[in-house]
């Protein structure tokens, strides 16, 4: 048969899973290099946000498919040393990266995903930091962006005066509200769910930022109901594209809720280690990838 | 000549090995390569595709005159496609990504391309090899290096029969 040209086979590789991707940088250099390559891990990324097979979720120790067309292969958690360490995993390649903050905080969620407009990969975390005098239990919210190749970020080199932190003022989005239980992605937006306490009762708000980093732009889009029994606080796991959204509860027989926005209906399962269970779309992105920025001269 | 008479309805294609094929122009334009042919003019004759063998263009028309008969309906189409390809071995596949990139075919290379990618999951690394027609140019060394990296993605592959 004839050789099918590269933009031919760039084409077939970005609708692969990564798994075969992985698997098929060993047919030759030259499918090596272009799956290597940024520009295929961006156009497989591209076409992975819109694809439903390309949406997963990782469960760790489980075997067993708890959801359609997510079940995950699952391996070990790789957990970061420290506790003010955080690490980035990319559970579909498998590559980790350790980053250590040097930042003391509790009660944190966290979020990564890339800013399409300029092409960046960043790490949002709602944070507690110590020492700092936050009225009525707020939260913060701050970016990190991802930054340098796998030689020049370690958990030694990085400071946190090197990294770009850009807190959200706080009180300006969660005013009244006492609870930062998840960030997320919802319509390719970063969204955030709050728990809001009025008396007995906790509703959900899911909150959406239309325009990224403009606080303004945040909107409520919808309240969520708490699921009866007693379940305490709900934490967000993700969003589906088949209109299901995620919670894990903190209860000590940790269960995995699905909730359905269009029935307005929770189903609950019963998952080991739901402490980590998360919703990703499958990629190549590499933690180690990202613009290079001048990690400060020691 | 064409352009005093009117559009043609018909025009007639010629494959590399000499085939000639008649289709209706409103099918044929769904190929953005034939229908800049058609708006410059150079559809009153016969219109050669030098990059397309006559049994992948005969395969082609049928597939312009399939979708071209379904009125706007993105979900029958996606039905038709589906069929349309469910049958094609990776030869044919192969094929048809390349007449369809030829063409500027934009929804038959997204579902061809679709197709083939569906054909490679859980394949084996040879198998990519003898089907795309790829010279492994790793050493031993090197790709038993490359292959013990990505060790965990050989789990789960089909074996190869014919290897």
């Amino acid at each position: 048969m004839q050789q099918l040209p590269e933009d031919v086979i760039e084409e077939i590789l970005s609708r692969l899973h990564v798994k075969d991707l992985m698997r098929f940088k060993s047919v030759s250099k030259k499918w090596n290099s272009i799956i290597s390559s940024q520009h295929l891990i961006n156009l497989h990324l591209k076409k992975s946000i819109s694809s439903p097979s390309h949406r997963r979720i990782f469960i760790p120790h489980s075997k067993s498919v708890v959801y359609k067309g997510l079940q995950d292969d699952t391996e070990e958690l790789p957990l970061p040393p420290g506790a003010i360490a955080i690490r980035i995993w990319n559970p579909a390649t498998r590559v980790s990266k350790t980053a250590d903050l040097k930042l003391k905080f509790d009660n944190f969620v966290s979020w990564f995903g890339r800013e399409s407009s300029d092409d960046e990969y960043k790490l949002i975390l709602g944070i507690r930091p110590h020492g700092k005098q936050l009225a009525n239990n707020h939260t913060l919210l701050v970016t990190l962006y991802v930054d340098g190749d796998s030689s020049n970020f370690s958990a030694q080199e990085i400071d946190l005066d090197q990294l770009v932190f850009k807190p959200y003022e706080e009180g300006t989005f969660f005013c009244g509200i006492n609870h930062l239980c998840g960030l997320g992605v919802v319509d390719r937006c970063l969204s955030a769910i709050c728990g809001n306490c009025e008396g007995f009762c906790v509703i959900y708000e899911v909150w959406i930022m239309k325009e990224y980093g403009i606080k303004e732009s945040w909107t409520k889009s919808m309240n969520i109901p708490h699921p009866a029994g007693n379940i305490q606080y709900m934490y967000l796991v993700g969003v589906s594209d088949y209109g299901d959204i995620f919670f894990r509860s903190s209860t000590e027989h940790v269960n995995l809720f699905v909730y359905n926005v269009g029935e307005k209906k929770y189903t609950a399962t019963l998952v080991s280690d739901g402490y980590f269970v998360k919703t990703y779309v499958e990629t190549l992105v590499s933690p180690n990838l990202g613009k290079k920025r001048t990690v400060g001269a020691t | 000549m064409a352009a005093e008479t009117g559009t043609p309805t018909t025009l007639t294609l010629k494959s590399n090995d000499d085939e000639l094929f008649s289709v209706a122009e409103s099918a044929a334009i769904l190929s953005v390569t034939i229908r800049n042919m058609v708006e410059d003019g150079c559809a009153g004759g016969v219109i050669p595709l030098d990059n397309v063998d006559g049994k992948t263009l005969a395969s082609v028309i049928t597939y312009m005159n399939g979708i071209s008969a379904i009125p706007a309906d993105e979900e029958k189409k996606k039905s038709y496609r589906d069929k349309f390809l469910s049958d094609k071995d990776f030869e044919t596949l192969a094929d048809m990504v390349l007449a369809a990139n030829y063409l500027n075919m934009s929804c038959l290379m997204d579902a061809v391309s679709a197709k083939i990618a569906q054909v490679m999951e859980k394949k084996s690394v040879g198998w990519v090899r003898r089907k795309f027609g790829i010279e492994n140019d790793y050493t031993p060394e090197e790709e038993a290096a490359v292959k013990e990296e990505h060790k965990w993605t050989f789990e789960g592959v089909e074996t190869d029969d014919d290897n």
